[in-house]
């Protein structure tokens, strides 16, 4: 349902759960009472198990979140601490030397200008530069996160990386481009960054330019199940 | 303050002369003033489209009908016809304050509009000038009331519109001796209300959020129409339509909260309960409520262009 700033929305279009209260996504504003009301222009949606509703826009900004898992580029580092870009035109985040899985004040990881960390966000608010994490803080188990090595990087916009982190990319988003890439025999690994950055790294140069260019050309031109399958094939072709 | 720093061209008319073919057999077909064929309450067509720039975070285009003199046999764009408004806007940000400002709990909004060179008849400069910084004022006062300022504290947004095509003040065959007092600067209450409504688009675009979409409507008194030579209030004016326009008025309104957050009111009217001669001129409340239904009628336009720009983006998913 297409909401613009400012409509009244009805009771009926929100979600209603028994216990849990209703979360409120991105996009939506509380007036108290009980009045709840879009900020952006785009589409309402709803999740009926988690009673939470959102308003789903593909703009170009990313705006950090707590818990999003992203993609950084290190800038620098000074004495305890690294500044990594999340995005281009928000300040430089921090990610603390010591929060990498197996790090102590004497074995720190040695990361250049220009390397390329997976990790997740751990402080954001409007007031503050945002802060990374690349360990659990629970379990100081390192979970996938850490540097990505190899590989390149590529810019996708932000409702394609949403698209690409779905628990079931093929059913909820219409992506079948990466299954269908491993049933083609195409050997990759991958990492999608909230932000709007994928990384990509296969045997081949070739084959890395090839998988992210194909991404990117989904992205773009927003091409449907069967023409993805038909990409799929080309792309392992050429690998 | 004169512009030493460019080489400016020869400053005067814009328009390309026209071959002498294309002139009237008749000095009269040549010098009639373009008639305003539509009815009072209604807006000229308009042409909004968004996302025209790709590397903005937000940006927009608006087009409005260029009204013609319906007994020109000249084709096109040889006849010396009035001129229709075109405006692009781009919003940039909401992006870090430099280092050196100071701290602000809300975001800040910059507005800058400017005329390009060729907008008008006679030829702008490079720099803005008073009413160009008028109208960027302006701006800012009916949109400063619709962004959530809050959600970004230490933060700018930029918006500069460039106006393609402005609106005249009056008919250009006025101005040869007709015996016409200088005219107020009518065609700027047009551009207003066309800043306001595609300002509102990029910044939908962009992402900000907002309170609601407001837009820009425009309406006035005039005087001297063919309906008759008593007052009468029109929607939508075009300044070169019209032999003397007496108000106009121009409002920033929000459809659903039904506020207005910009009111600009120029010329000569009073209030409904003033006892005056002419019974029939207009009150200053039913000229602000036109303004308003102005605004309504351009506020459709704006949402089904925002409607299409989030089918194509979102469509797919």
């Amino acid at each position: 349902m297409f909401v613009l700033p400012g409509e009244p929305l009805e009771p009926a279009t929100l979600p209603s759960h028994s216990t849990i209260p209703l979360k409120l996504g991105p996009g939506l504003l509380h007036i108290p009472p009980n009045t709840i009301t879009p900020t952006v222009a785009g589409l309402l949606r709803t999740d009926k198990r988690k009673n939470a509703v959102w308003v789903e826009f593909n703009g170009g900004r990313y705006v950090p979140t707590t818990g999003d898992l992203v993609i950084a580029t290190i800038q620098r580092s000074s004495v305890d601490v690294f500044y990594a870009s999340i995005s281009d035109y928000t300040p430089n985040a921090t990610l603390p030397q010591l929060s990498f899985e197996g790090a102590t004040k004497k074995t720190r990881p040695q990361l250049a200008f220009g390397a390329l960390v997976y990790s997740r966000v751990s402080l954001a608010n409007k007031h503050m530069d945002p802060e990374l994490e690349c360990v659990s803080s629970s379990t100081g188990k390192s979970e996938g996160l850490g540097p990505l090595t190899g590989g390149l990087v590529f810019n996708i916009s932000l409702g394609m990386s949403r698209r690409l982190m779905l628990a079931k990319p093929g059913e909820q988003g219409g992506l079948v481009i990466l299954d269908e890439l491993g049933e083609q025999g195409a050997a990759f690994e991958i990492a999608v960054g909230r932000n709007g950055r994928v990384w990509v790294d296969s045997k081949s140069l070739k084959g890395t330019l090839a998988i992210g260019k194909a991404i990117q050309d989904i992205d773009e031109k927003s091409l449907k199940v069967d023409e993805q399958k038909k990409l799929a094939r080309k792309v392992a072709r050429e690998i | 303050m004169t512009d030493r720093r460019r080489i400016n061209g020869p400053s005067g008319g814009t328009s390309a002369p026209i071959f002498s073919k294309y002139l009237a057999k008749t000095p009269n077909e040549l010098l009639e003033r373009p008639t305003r064929s539509r009815p009072n309450n209604a807006l000229r067509k308009m042409f909004l489209k968004t996302g025209v720039t790709p590397s903005a975070s937000g940006s927009a285009y608006l087009e409005l009908e260029a009204s013609k003199n319906p007994k020109s046999t000249a084709p096109g764009l040889s006849s010396p016809s009035t001129s229709g408004l075109k405006l692009t806007c781009t919003v940039h940000g909401p992006r870090p304050l430099p280092k050196s400002a100071p701290f602000s709990p809300h975001i800040i909004l910059t507005t800058h509009v400017k005329y390009a060179p060729f907008a008008t008849r006679k030829r702008r400069g490079y720099l803005r000038d008073s009413s160009e910084r008028d109208l960027g004022v302006h701006l800012e006062t009916a949109l400063r009331g619709v962004i959530i300022g809050d959600r970004w504290p230490k933060s700018g947004v930029e918006i500069i519109i460039t106006i393609l095509e402005g609106e005249e003040d009056q008919w250009w065959g006025d101005g040869i001796g007709h015996g016409n007092t200088a005219a107020a600067e009518w065609g700027m209450m047009s551009v207003l209300s066309g800043c306001i409504t595609v300002a509102s688009a990029a910044i939908a675009d962009a992402g900000i959020d907002c309170v609601d979409v407001v837009a820009g409507g425009v309406a006035a008194v005039v005087k001297g129409s063919a309906k008759g030579p008593s007052p009468n209030l029109v929607l939508d004016p075009v300044p070169s339509e019209h032999k003397e326009i007496i108000a106009a008025c121009i409002v920033g309104y929000l459809p659903s909260r039904d506020e207005i957050t910009d009111l600009w009111v120029k010329g000569d009217i009073g209030h409904g309960n003033q006892n005056e001669d002419t019974a029939q001129s207009a009150s200053y409340e039913e000229l602000a409520d036109s303004a308003v239904q102005a605004a309504l009628g351009s506020h459709r336009v704006l949402i089904a262009a925002l409607k299409e720009t989030a089918d194509v983006k979102i469509g797919r998913s």
